[in-house]
């Protein structure tokens, strides 16, 4: 009986039990959502990369690119080669009892060396030194501890002589005493005329040795105990400097350099009406220079079209007149060459329509096309040169057919979400209000990790229809395309998948063969709703 | 800014969900209004009783039973199920209902101060319950989607969800004529919010959704909702009489009223209040640079909120539900046709009359068939098997909506109820 009703009253519990805990997650069900997505707006500003805009007075725009084509620089012009000075003091005796103190080198102008440095057919008489170190090492056969000091007579810091000591520890046995040190010579101004001042590319190293003067007794030194003293001038780059930079001609080239102007586009034609091309070359060499320029070009690697800029300055000497020195802030003032090619003084508007990524080029660079004019007083400060660059003016004034820009745009969904695999299907409805004076075909593409293409968005009927034109062929309102977007489950697995998203845009202005203008208020907005049959589960 | 409204709405959101799922999986009624105390107080012959009982009992003039279950236990709710909600759903619409158990214990005076028809008692009790007033586009939205609102406004006012869940320690005397019944609660766990307006407007071509409401949410400490938290102290009063009563056609009986859960809980200062009036425009994530999506150019675009108090923490007293139960028992040893009516105070609850036919086997067992409409699931129809058995056991066993369960793609209701007493006499 006790039994039975214990029974009962565990029957009783777990029913309360029951009631209370027998959820088992939470509970779904299919739902169909309309909502808005994304909304996006589009000027010129955001097809055109790398570039300035410039809104014209009538609200026209005029696109201008400035690309350097090449940079002469001081590092160019005068190499300093990394020098090793080797000095070794032998006595001259079969041997010699030296006191403590004693000097074991000989006294001026034994104990100074001149080392000259051969720059290239360039004389200079004065450096400041922008960076440079000099390494000192000391091999020391004497059985005594020695005080070396070492100077540059010709390098100061504030006018104060490059003077250092440093010590040596005398030999044991047959092992030398060896030191080793390091100067950092950044900021010394390094007079190269020599002792006499009449010489160029000169310097003065001075070296005295003493045995210990602290030393406890004399020490016999023979002819087989010599010093030696290995000086390293290493990376020595002028920060200034004045002489003769002499006549050796700098041949650039063939070179490219990367054009990313129309690094977007992969197909089709562009027809614009006018380029300009400002070609400038700026001197900032205290010397007479000359540049020929025997080639400049366009590639347009995709294409594999090359077309070479027809114009006066090929080939034509371009002289160049020596900076002027300020002796303040900016120490210099550049001389400047400029010459403006248009579309009739060259087929500039050819290599601009080649839609080019490379820009080619050879040059020569002649430095004292009339000699030594200066009487060495040629001049060149780090961070000048010889600089040659295209500032690029193009009105955008153009006729596209089948202009196709192309992206990529990288995209990561979690394949691990539970919630894209409860998309079922959905329609996407684009709305797309064109205000520019072009058609648009767009079609995006979804990319495996190799960058294959494993499916297409959007159907064939992807074209967003031009803006309505007036009589002078301007845009006057925005006109809207709306394009439908299935999305079944296959393409939504693609695209829960796709690393990457490839969007394609494919432009054909209106009027043809009209040039159609690009205003400053032109502009295509975008907005995105789709329609979701989706499951939605609570947890 | 933009990520304050983000965030705000997130945690909205995640609440939202939070009320959905207590929507269906909490349920609850009152299953047997009676109190136990009365009947075995009226058995002269005990000494002392005592027992455990257990009800759940829920109801919708709309949400079907089979569609609640589907709900409860994490299934799938095909569009079948969807439907027949659907096409019982009015422009306003009520769910609600309670999970009790609990243990009890009777005494009689007489066997210590000899007063033969008075007893004492205590009972101690887990108590739930839920209340849902909702709109017919809320469903709609909730379970179909937006889609079919374009164009069109959805709107949800008048939306209000309270759930309270504590614990009751109850003491108290009552006779032949008379019962009170004291209790403290412990409140464990309280959500209440009230959207006084509501609506959203789905675009026609579902290109942007303005959504405007103006709402008061308060919950307990979310911090502490485990079973026996202290989020908050109340008591209340039960109070039951029976009184004498003959018809004028003569037919005597019993007059029967009974005031159960009369009563507040105090929650504690960490009850969070949200309080918002806010409207929302949402047309799409701003992208400045399709080109450039890496480069974190996706901006969120809906705006804005307008006199938003988002969140405090302070105190806060709710009253409990508290009902009162009012039946004739006619007097009759084989049968009885008893009729009554039963309210529900700071509910949705509609009035609810009932009928009652008792059937009397002997002495031992009692069946009770029971008709009624109202309340929260409209029309109701319980059965209940009363058992007493010559060692004191006695078992009650029953539904108050039995056609929930035979019928439950159907019907709205459902509910059962077990209790299981012990007699000493």
């Amino acid at each position: 009986m006790v039994r039975r009703t214990a029974l009962s009253y565990v029957l009783v519990l777990a029913l309360l039990l029951t009631i209370s805990s027998c959820r088992r997650g939470g509970p779904s069900w299919d739902t169909d959502i309309s909502s808005p997505i994304f909304k996006t707006s589009f000027g010129i500003d955001n097809l055109i990369t790398d570039s300035l805009l410039v809104k014209n007075p009538d609200s026209t725009l005029t696109l201008t690119y400035k690309s350097n084509l090449y940079n002469f620089s001081l590092d160019s012009l005068i190499k300093i080669p990394d020098t090793t000075i080797k000095n070794t003091y032998v006595l001259p005796l079969p041997s010699y009892l030296f006191n403590c103190g004693q000097a074991i080198t000989p006294a001026y102008p034994g104990n100074t060396t001149q080392t000259s440095y051969p720059l290239n057919g360039v004389g200079l008489k004065t450096s400041i030194l922008h960076s440079g170190m000099m390494g000192v090492d000391i091999i020391n056969k004497v059985r005594k501890k020695i005080k070396i000091q070492y100077q540059i007579p010709s390098a100061t810091l504030n006018g104060v002589p490059f003077n250092t000591e440093t010590w040596v520890d005398g030999r044991t046995g047959n092992v030398p005493g060896h030191t080793h040190v390091d100067y950092d010579l950044s900021g010394y101004t390094i007079d190269m005329t020599g002792p006499n001042h009449n010489s160029i590319n000169t310097v003065l190293t001075t070296i005295n040795a003493w045995i210990d003067p602290t030393c406890s007794d004399t020490v016999y030194v023979t002819n087989n105990d010599p010093l030696v003293i290995s000086t390293n001038f290493k990376q020595m780059v002028p920060e200034y400097a004045k002489g003769y930079f002499g006549q050796t001609v700098q041949n650039v080239g063939p070179s490219e350099n990367n054009f990313p102007l129309f690094s977007k586009i992969s197909s089709g034609s562009l027809l614009l009406q006018s380029v300009q091309l400002e070609f400038h070359v700026e001197n900032g060499i205290g010397a007479d220079a000359r540049v020929i320029i025997p080639d400049i070009y366009s590639r347009n690697s995709r294409t594999g079209s090359t077309i070479h800029l027809t114009a006066p300055i090929i080939n034509n000497p371009i002289n160049l007149n020596r900076a002027t020195e300020t002796f303040s802030i900016p120490p210099e003032v550049p001389s400047v060459y400029s010459v403006t090619l248009n579309n009739t003084n060259s087929n500039i508007r050819n290599l601009v329509q080649n839609l080019p990524d490379k820009i080619g080029y050879k040059m020569g660079i002649y430095p004292n096309p009339m000699g030594n004019v200066s009487g060495f007083n040629d001049f060149i400060y780090y961070g000048y040169g010889i600089k040659a660059g295209l500032d690029l003016t193009i009105p955008l004034s153009l006729v596209a057919n089948n202009l196709t820009l192309a992206d990529t745009v990288p995209v990561n969904f979690d394949q691990s979400a539970s919630n894209i695999e409860r998309l079922h299907h959905c329609l996407l409805t684009l709305y797309a209000s064109n205000g520019f004076p072009f058609t648009a075909n767009i079609q995006l593409y979804t990319l495996d990790k190799n960058n294959t293409v494993t499916d297409s968005l959007i159907g064939t009927s992807n074209l967003i229809d031009q803006a309505p034109l007036d009589a002078n062929l301007k845009a006057i309102d925005q006109r809207q395309t709306i394009l439908e977007i299935p999305v079944g489950a296959s393409k939504i697995n693609d695209l829960v998948h796709a690393k990457k998203i490839l969007i394609i845009a494919r432009f054909n202005t209106g009027a043809k063969p009209n040039y159609i203008k690009i205003y400053n208020d032109y502009r295509i907005d975008f907005r995105l709703s789709g329609d979701f049959n989706y499951t939605i589960k609570l947890h | 800014m933009e990520i304050l409204i983000i965030r705000s709405n997130y945690i909205e959101v995640k609440k939202i969900s939070l009320i959905l799922i207590l929507f269906f999986s909490c349920s609850a009624l009152f299953a047997q209004s009676n109190s136990p105390f009365f009947d075995l107080n009226a058995d002269t012959t005990i000494r002392w009783a005592g027992g455990v009982f257990a009800n759940y009992d829920v109801g919708s003039n709309a949400i079907t039973n089979s569609f609640i279950n589907k709900f409860y236990s994490g299934q799938f709710i095909d569009s079948t199920q969807k439907s027949r909600v659907r096409n019982k759903l009015n422009n306003n619409n009520r769910l609600g209902g309670d999970v009790n158990g609990g243990i009890f214990y009777l005494q009689k005076l007489d066997s210590s101060a000899h007063h033969k028809n008075v007893s004492w008692f205590v009972s101690a009790k887990s108590r739930q319950h839920l209340n849902m007033a909702f709109s017919r586009d809320l469903f709609n939205v909730a379970f179909y989607g937006n889609d079919g609102y374009k164009g069109q406004t959805a709107d949800f006012s008048g939306f209000n969800m309270s759930l309270v869940q504590y614990q009751q320690f109850q003491a108290g005397l009552c006779s032949d004529r008379f019962g009170v019944g004291l209790s403290v609660y412990n409140g464990q766990q309280f959500m209440m919010l009230q959207a006084k307006t509501a609506t959203m407007y789905t675009s026609t071509f579902g290109d942007y959704i303005d959504f405007k409401t103006s709402y008061n949410m308060i919950t307990s400490d979310q911090a502490h909702t485990n079973p026996g938290a202290m989020n908050g102290i109340g008591t209340g009063l039960d109070f039951y009489a029976r009184m004498p009563l003959q018809l004028e056609n003569g037919q005597k009986g019993d007059l029967f009223i009974q005031l159960a859960d009369f009563g507040f809980i105090h929650w504690n200062a960490q009850t969070n209040h949200y309080k918002n009036d806010t409207t929302f425009h949402f047309d799409g994530f701003v992208v400045k640079n399709a080109f450039q999506l890496a480069d974190s150019s996706v901006h969120y675009s809906a705006k804005n909120v307008i006199n938003a108090k988002p969140y405090q923490q302070t105190s806060y007293a709710s009253y409990l539900p508290a009902t009162l139960d009012i039946k004739f028992v006619p007097s009759g040893i084989k049968y009885q046709f008893v009729i009554g009516v039963r309210y529900r105070f700071v509910s949705d609850y509609n009035p609810y009359g009932y009928g009652q036919f008792r059937y009397h086997f002997g002495k031992r067992y009692t069946l009770i068939a029971e008709v009624g409409y109202g309340g929260y699931a409209n029309f109701q129809s319980g059965l209940t098997l009363q058992a007493k058995f010559n060692n004191g056991l006695s078992i009650h066993l029953g539904t108050n909506n039995i056609l929930g369960y035979l019928i439950p793609d159907y019907t709205c209701g459902q509910g059962a109820f077990i209790s299981l007493s012990k007699i000493f006499r």
